[in-house]
């Protein structure tokens, strides 16, 4: 299916399809990021230095593919950061008061679901902007994580079998576990939002919302199905950090939505919906999680660091916009 | 007499189709030249090279004997060559004096902008072109599609333009506007502009043009004086061959079944009211009238969209209750929208899968994987069945012409199967040939069991094709008409009732 990276709009009719692509150009963008590091700093194209990168982009990084199928649908979810500092406390809470570490996930995982629910209905019963209601969310599950750990920190001591599932960060060796999940979830992904129906009735909904209810879509459904998602991927990446830090704090997640926003539109996603793709969403993160790490072993302020990663985003998102509009 | 433009050579080439190929004539100046030609043949290409949209591959345009290339439109407008296009490009949350100064507000000193007098010139170019009926105040979105049109009319004349193009302008217009329109246009004639009129309405080009270019798949065909040309010429010339008369005998038969039933409907929102009559199987029903009769109102309420607040729709005898275009869709109804643009295709997505649209779960198989072979081989058929214009199933939809792009949502809705299929206003902006095609498809899918309920403002459509023909006025039916009454004088005089 149309990975409807925007040459249905027409803008560049003359290249080979593959070019048109946004994700080519998000591609190169990252290719050329990763060239600058290597040579501006002798210990980013290391093993160890790769791994690290691979496991710290895996938690925001599973919110970003779930942000990007819910911008698809045109909708945007900003409280995704205060929903993982939430299920964070809860899950760790609950490990702590007795309950087995798998049910404890499983009952996280639900409680992220109802909460993506909540976001949802609000959006498309109440007919709020998706921005609004989950903008208050945000500041309301905030209060919520505040509330539920007293202000403290959530220490955990988890079972080897889970810790190695879930936040081992050398699993034979090498692969981290939360790096792991994070390709999990990109094929996961892939295969919802690209091959079945429900993804091609995500970019409907999300490119023409008037024709795709003429069409006899269910935007309502698909909308909150996308908030679920993107709740239970916090959810997912809660419990992941939980596992590897050991340690879960109420103020955690803090500019997660930012990140996992900018990581969607780094990697093609329109804002306007109806276009985006998950290869794009996980190269995005990358991007992101490269230039962080990058900007890191060169030794650049901390402050600095927000500065240059928005001037990035930008750069990226009008590497990507050039690639597929062209004068005709 | 000279020539204020002069095309020589141009070639333009999308991907693999060439869109304009080696096309060379003059149009001269202070004359009204008309443009057709069907579906693809290069109109819409060219008017947007005129207008800085796209920039020709090869060739030499020469306006007012200056080389012609504008970087973008506002360049085009600055540098006077305006055009009206067929899709309205209005601000609908913008006043109608906004939108007529759009990107040109008039300012008083200190840079502050002069709503006033915007209002006022406004209101001046509306008189000028006989819409005194339309506050310069109003929101755009609030306007109807002839009033829309028309602001774009006095859009395009707030830029002082020499040369004026229309792109299919009277789409949407009444007998009455439109004759307005033609006066309004013999007056710009005579004030010195030119004006290039495309329509795929021949008889309004033979009226109204001095010349007439007609163009055909990319290539000139001819540009003569209209005056030396029948309408039989004009279509041999567009299509290569003389067209078959539309008014055949019908190949296929109503049944007595009623297949359809609505009694006393009623839309509160809508206005709709009393709404009253059947549908047989297979028998092709004509809804007539004029713009804001409320036909369009009626397909939305029995399609679900508007739900009925009174009254009552039986199909196959039984009582139903129509609540969204999913129900409406799995009782076996579709609808094809008047307005493709906004409410019927989606931009961002090639051919294929803007025909599968109504279909998808029906492609779905386990695990919710789309099918996408079956999806393909759809897509082939209808292109094939259709003769759909493209250069492939993956072709983004913002390439076809408008006229492909209708075959696109009209196959859209014959892969969902329906038993009754609602169409509204299925040949607006298609050419001659694509015309014909589309009619002889109605008539075939009617024979093979298919109920349809046909709305169109092109009465000699309406006429040749319907068996039966409601005509509805200010929301309401004024009269059912059996095909050997109906006539263009009685069908207007009912559309008209007051």
């Amino acid at each position: 299916m149309a990975s409807a990276t925007g040459t249905g709009t027409g803008r560049s009719g003359n290249l080979p399809a593959w070019l048109q692509k946004r994700e080519t150009g998000v591609l190169v963008a990252l290719v050329l990021l990763i060239i600058f590091f290597s040579v501006a700093t002798p210990t980013f194209l290391t093993t160890l230095n790769l791994l690290n990168v691979m496991r710290q982009v895996s938690v925001v990084g599973i919110i970003t593919l779930a942000m990007t199928i819910l911008i698809i649908g045109q909708e945007f979810d900003l409280s995704v950061g205060s929903m993982y500092a939430v299920i964070g406390i809860l899950v760790g809470t609950l490990f702590n008061s007795g309950m087995n570490i798998w049910l404890a996930s499983l009952v996280g995982l639900l409680i992220a679901a109802a909460m993506g629910l909540l976001n949802g209905f609000m959006t498309v019963a109440a007919r709020i902007p998706s921005f609004i209601v989950t903008l208050g969310m945000m500041m309301v599950y905030r209060g919520v994580a505040l509330v539920l750990s007293g202000g403290s920190p959530v220490s955990v001591r988890l079972p080897q079998t889970f810790y190695t599932i879930t936040g081992a960060p050398r699993l034979w060796g090498i692969i981290p576990a939360p790096a792991i999940w994070f390709v999990l979830v990109t094929v996961l992904g892939y295969f919802l939002l690209h091959m079945t129906g429900f993804g091609y009735k995500v970019f409907a909904t999300g490119g023409n919302k008037e024709a795709a209810r003429l069409a006899g879509i269910n935007t309502n459904r698909v909308k909150v199905i996308g908030f679920i998602l993107t709740a239970v991927a916090s959810g997912l990446a809660a419990i992941i950090s939980l596992s590897y830090l050991g340690t879960a704090t109420p103020t955690q997640g803090q500019g997660f939505e930012m990140q996992a926003i900018a990581g969607a539109v780094i990697g093609g996603a329109s804002l306007m919906g109806g276009v985006g793709s998950i290869l794009g969403g996980f190269m995005g993160a990358l991007i992101m999680a490269i230039v962080r790490n990058g900007l890191v072993l060169l030794g650049v302020s901390a402050y600095l660091q927000e500065l240059v990663l928005g001037i990035v985003v930008i750069i990226a998102v009008i590497i990507g916009q050039y690639s597929t509009q062209r004068r005709r | 007499m000279s020539a204020i433009l002069d095309l020589r050579g141009v070639s333009k080439r999308f991907g693999g189709v060439q869109a304009l190929q080696d096309v060379s004539f003059s149009i001269e100046k202070g004359h009204i030249h008309g443009l057709v030609g069907e579906n693809g043949a290069g109109k819409s290409t060219l008017i947007k090279i005129l207008h800085g949209v796209y920039t020709k591959d090869k060739g030499e345009i020469l306006f007012e004997g200056r080389p012609w290339a504008p970087a973008s439109p506002a360049e085009a407008q600055q540098a006077g060559i305006s055009v009206v296009h067929q899709e309205i490009p209005l601000c609908p949350n913008l006043t109608v004096a906004e939108n007529v100064f759009l990107g040109h507000p008039i300012l008083k000193k200190g840079g502050r902008i002069d709503f006033q007098e915007m209002e006022f010139r406004t209101a001046e170019l509306l008189a000028r072109i006989g819409q005194t009926g339309i506050s310069p105040r109003r929101l755009a979105g609030t306007l109807s599609v002839a009033e829309q049109q028309l602001t774009c009319i006095a859009q395009a004349l707030s830029h002082e333009c020499r040369f004026l193009i229309l792109d299919e302008p009277t789409a949407s217009l009444t007998p009455g506007e439109v004759e307005t329109l033609f006066e309004v246009l013999r007056n710009l004639k005579a004030e010195g502009t030119t004006i290039l009129f495309v329509s795929h309405i021949l008889s309004e080009v033979m009226e109204l043009t001095d010349e007439v270019t007609v163009l055909r798949n990319g290539r000139h065909v001819a540009t003569r004086p209209t005056k030396e040309l029948t309408t039989a010429d004009v279509v041999r010339m567009m299509v290569g061959e003389i067209e078959t008369d539309d008014r055949a005998a019908a190949e296929h038969k109503p049944q007595a079944e009623v297949i359809l039933e609505v009694k006393d409907l009623g839309q509160k929102d809508t206005g709709l009211k009393g709404i009253s009559f059947q549908l047989h199987r297979q028998e092709i029903l004509g809804l007539a009238g004029i713009q804001g009769a409320g036909r369009t109102e009626l397909a939305q309420c029995l399609f679900g969209v508007h739900p009925a607040t009174e009254g009552e729709i039986r199909l196959k005898g039984q009582p139903v209750h129509i609540t969204s275009p999913r129900q409406a869709i799995d009782l076996g109804i579709g609808y094809l929208t008047e307005d493709r643009r906004n409410l019927g295709l989606f931009w961002e997505m090639g051919v294929k899968d803007n025909l599968i649209s109504v279909i998808v779960d029906r492609l779905t198989r386990t695990l919710g994987r789309l099918d996408q072979k079956e999806a393909r081989a759809r897509g082939e058929q209808a292109v094939k069945t259709l003769s759909i214009r493209t250069a492939g199933l993956d072709q983004g939809i913002g390439f076809l012409s408008g006229g492909n792009q209708q075959k696109v949502l009209l196959s859209r809705w014959l892969n969902a199967e329906p038993s009754i299929l609602i169409l509204d206003e299925p040949t607006r902006g298609i050419d001659v040939g694509s015309k014909a095609e589309i009619r002889r498809l109605i008539r075939g899918l009617v024979a093979e069991g298919l109920s349809v309920i046909l709305i169109s403002s092109d009465l000699d459509e309406l006429l040749a094709l319907a068996d039966r023909v409601i005509v509805m006025s200010r929301k309401r039916i004024s009269g059912t008409l059996a095909a050997h009454e109906a006539t263009r004088e009685r069908v207007m005089e009912l559309a008209t009732q007051k």
